[in-house]
């Protein structure tokens, strides 16, 4: 399968001169259609950099970035915006569902922002959190739900109309263990449909559900290894996988 | 389909800037309640302006034109004549009637109550109209200078007649006058024939007929009163936009973290703008949904006490709601345009920046300072022009003047808006000695430059305008008829700028103080005292109107200044100290003290995270 996403040889500096922050450091990542990366590595080690790098929120300093083909660094901001609309999901730690709107009219947005009228765009996110047993919180505003709900709203968002990059910071950070293992098993079952999966975790627990684990430190890629399948779970979530 | 995602995204992002006021209009209430007070104000006002001037049925029914012939032998003929020129005509006979007293005459008048034209000039009050040569009715005042009553009988002039009713003319109450039946009795002194005919036509007969006395049914007599009243408005609107602006740069901060998120998901830097730009019209729309009936109730509640002093009667729903429905549409596009920067700023972050929740760097402030320069160079060159062009003998300015002057003000009023970055900037790096207090009030009001500047220029323009007077009244004072005048013009000024800008503090600071709820949490949970916490808001309060203060003033010399012939620069020397002592001395005291007395409150919980 081709790689969704690439990253050549990238590097990202903050600040200059005495006050030059290194980032990333000429990082190569590439994340086939249906493969689950998780990236590991200390505060401060460049993990969500290299995530907002991949999700074209920022630019690198240099290097290349490919999603779906498309290298977002020739891209207007208006294109780079329809680019995260139509091929990129974004799940935070913080769930940041937009407040005033209700779970199903959240995970429809990026199909209105992207054109598709209002009916349709409903349709197609019930569809999608009817998938991820949430009909029924379906009309529920975002402080109407517990954490693992809003997360799991938060996932439905990401992946809704054909999206086929998923990039998720810390997405089980803020949640009990046992939601944290449902968000998993919903990411790992998005990467089974196809979608690219990137997931920021300090959680090695929950990186063991990745086919691969990427380490970073000092912003480099230190590190790639392959977790034995099996993950330590509470919930023996192998029949998952 | 739109690449931009066209109707439905933007549909999309209003319903939710909607959703998020309908939640969080509380956090607007102090720019909510400003734009309500000046939709009320200004619906007040321009139903005044509209009813003050007396109505042209007055003296025209429903005519265009009214003739007046005298009554002598030949009446009937040219009565005669002028109903074949113009098919339909109203008559009005006029006799003055000599009565008791020192006022002389009273004058009685011959009127068919169900005319043509006429109608609306008269109103029965009371009994009924006269209907043959030996009934009239009366005005309430003639009634009482008489005195005579419905029933009873009335002699002047060797006649008598029975008094039948009270009547009036409802578009001039204070007209006096007997009314009696329009064919009966003897030939009047002079009458007024209406007419509905074309312009034309009207011109064709006064030519054929040896031009006699004439009047046309003047147009549109309220549009110099409108005018007035919108222009206040406008100024109003300005001031109330500027602290809105402020308002909305809080709001821009509150949403940015969910900003960042809309941007995450794929909007672009126009849904962004969008969402803070429906916002604004949705405040502006709310003020104006409340404030036009609140204005409308307070017109109908002073109606009756309005109708005496104008000296006519005004119908129910008689309102201009032209006008009304102007003030409506100001409203909603001041409230949108003061979103407008905060907008464009918000849509401007780096998505990174807004997820962080970190206000952005400050930008640098030697741009907006030197956009100042210019506009103060332009408004200054634009009043000399006027001062250079008007001729010696001080004659009346032309339009192309008036435009100079208008422009020249605004651009100095605008700079006042460019320098405040700086002057904050300036105020900030003062206070590197200064109390941890004082300190942290005055680096915050630079870290949140946006929504500092703009309160920084609402609070400037509330006192240059009363300094703008106090300047001018002090200079004209040497005129010895008109100085008790001016001396209390002055004081009135100077209290009422002084309150204008004292509730313009209050709400800024407020809004600047909620949104750094946060920092006042983290303060007092290492171990800041109420005393610190007052002094926190009392240094914003007195910082911010120390800084208007000094540019109010200097903008109102520069307008005086720069627009000033020779002579009045030489009457400038006399300054007006009193007034703008309390201007730059005391309003700042008196904020601070205010800032001090009313806040200190431990916040809530300490560890609550702030609304988003």
């Amino acid at each position: 399968m081709t790689a969704v996403l690439e990253l050549r040889r990238v590097s990202k500096t903050h600040g200059s001169g005495p006050t030059e922050v290194h980032a990333l450091r000429e990082i190569d990542l590439s994340v086939r259609g249906g493969e689950l990366v998780a990236v590991m590595g200390p505060s401060g080690s460049g993990k969500s950099t290299l995530l907002t790098i991949a999700g074209t929120l920022e630019e690198p300093t240099s290097g290349n970035v490919v999603i779906t083909g498309h290298d977002p660094a020739g891209l207007s901001r208006d294109a780079r915006a329809r680019l995260r609309r139509q091929a990129i999901g974004y799940v935070f730690q913080d769930f940041n569902l937009l407040a005033g709107l209700t779970a199903v009219e959240n995970v429809a947005l990026p199909l209105e922002l992207d054109g598709t009228p209002v009916k349709a765009a409903r349709a197609a996110a019930m569809d999608v959190l009817t998938k991820l047993d949430l009909a029924d919180r379906a009309t529920r505003d975002p402080d109407e739900l517990s954490g693992g709900e809003r997360q799991r709203v938060a996932i439905a968002r990401a992946v809704v109309g054909q999206r086929r990059l998923l990039l998720a910071d810390e997405p089980t950070g803020a949640l009990d263990s046992l939601s944290g293992e449902t968000v998993m098993r919903l990411l790992r079952r998005a990467a089974d449909d196809g979608v690219a999966c990137v997931v920021v975790t300090h959680d090695a627990r929950m990186a063991s559900w990745a086919d691969r684990v990427v380490f970073l430190r000092d912003g480099r890629l230190a590190d790639q290894t392959v977790p034995s399948p099996g993950p330590e779970s509470l919930l023996t979530p192998g029949d998952g996988r | 389909m739109s690449r931009n995602g066209g109707l439905p995204a933007r549909r999309a992002v209003v319903r939710w800037a909607l959703r998020l006021f309908r939640r969080e209009w509380r956090q607007q209430l102090a720019v909510l309640t400003l734009l309500t007070v000046a939709v009320t104000a200004a619906v007040l006002a321009v139903s005044a302006g509209y009813h003050a001037t007396p109505p042209a049925t007055a003296a025209f029914g429903t005519a265009r034109q009214a003739l007046t012939l005298n009554g002598d032998g030949s009446l009937d003929a040219r009565l005669a004549e002028a109903r074949d020129w113009f098919g339909t005509i109203d008559v009005i006979g006029h006799t003055d009637l000599p009565i008791p007293g020192p006022t002389g005459t009273v004058e009685l008048r011959r009127q068919d109550p169900s005319g043509p034209y006429a109608a609306p000039m008269l109103r029965l009050r009371d009994g009924r109209y006269p209907t043959g040569p030996g009934e009239v009715a009366l005005t309430d005042q003639v009634a009482a200078r008489l005195p005579a009553e419905v029933g009873g009988t009335l002699t002047l002039d060797g006649r008598t007649w029975t008094v039948v009713g009270t009547v009036e003319n409802p578009g001039d109450l204070r007209a006096q006058f007997i009314l009696g039946a329009p064919t009966a009795g003897e030939p009047p002194q002079s009458v007024t024939v209406l007419t509905d005919a074309t312009l034309q036509r009207f011109e064709q007969y006064l030519e054929r007929h040896g031009r006699p006395a004439y009047a046309l049914r003047p147009s549109l007599v309220w549009v110099e009163a409108a005018a007035g009243v919108f222009s206040v408005f406008t100024v109003g609107m300005l001031l109330i936009g500027l602290i809105a602006a402020a308002g909305f740069a809080v709001v821009a901060h509150r949403r940015q973290r969910q900003l960042g998120m809309l941007a995450a998901i794929g909007a672009t830097p126009r849904h962004l703008r969008l969402v803070l730009l429906a916002h604004g019209a949705a405040v502006g729309a709310t003020a104006a949904a409340i404030g036009t009936p609140l204005g409308a109730l307070a017109w109908f509640a002073v109606t009756p006490r309005f109708e005496t002093a104008a000296g006519h009667r005004i119908g129910a729903l008689d309102l201009p709601w032209g006008q009304i429905a102007v003030t409506v549409l100001l409203t909603i596009l001041a409230a949108t345009a003061a979103a407008w920067r905060p907008a464009h700023s918000a849509a401007r972050l780096p998505v990174t920046l807004a997820l962080s929740a970190r206000p952005p760097r400050p930008k640098r402030a030697r741009r907006s300072a030197a956009v100042a320069a210019v506009l103060v160079v332009l408004g200054i060159v634009a009043l000399r022009l006027v001062q250079s062009n008007r001729p010696a003998d001080g004659d009346a300015l032309t339009i192309g003047d008036v435009a100079l002057v208008v422009g020249g003000t605004l651009a100095i009023g605008f700079a006042l808006l460019s320098i405040g970055p700086s002057a904050i900037r300036l105020l900030a790096a003062s206070a590197g000695r200064l109390p941890v207090a004082t300190r942290l009030a005055f680096r915050d009001l630079a870290r949140h430059q946006a929504r500092s500047s703009a309160a920084l220029a609402a609070i400037s323009v509330a006192l240059a305008i009363p300094a703008a007077i106090v300047i001018g009244a002090r200079a004209l004072e040497s005129e010895p008829a008109s100085g008790d005048g001016l001396g209390a013009l002055r004081a009135i000024a100077t209290t009422a700028g002084a309150l204008l800008a004292l509730v313009i503090l209050a709400v800024t600071v407020g809004l600047i103080r909620a949104e750094a709820a946060g920092d006042l949490r983290t303060l007092t949970a290492v171990g800041a005292t109420r005393r610190i916490r007052r002094a926190l808001t009392s240094a914003t309060a007195g910082g911010l109107a120390l800084l208007g203060a000094v540019l109010g003033i200097l903008a109102a010399y520069t307008v005086i200044l720069a627009g000033s012939s020779a002579e009045q620069l030489r009457e400038l020397a006399r300054v007006p100290v009193v007034d703008l002592t309390v201007i730059a001395v005391g309003v700042p005291l008196i904020a601070t003290a205010l800032g001090w007395l009313l806040a200190g409150r431990e916040p809530r919980s300490l560890t609550r995270a702030r609304l988003e």
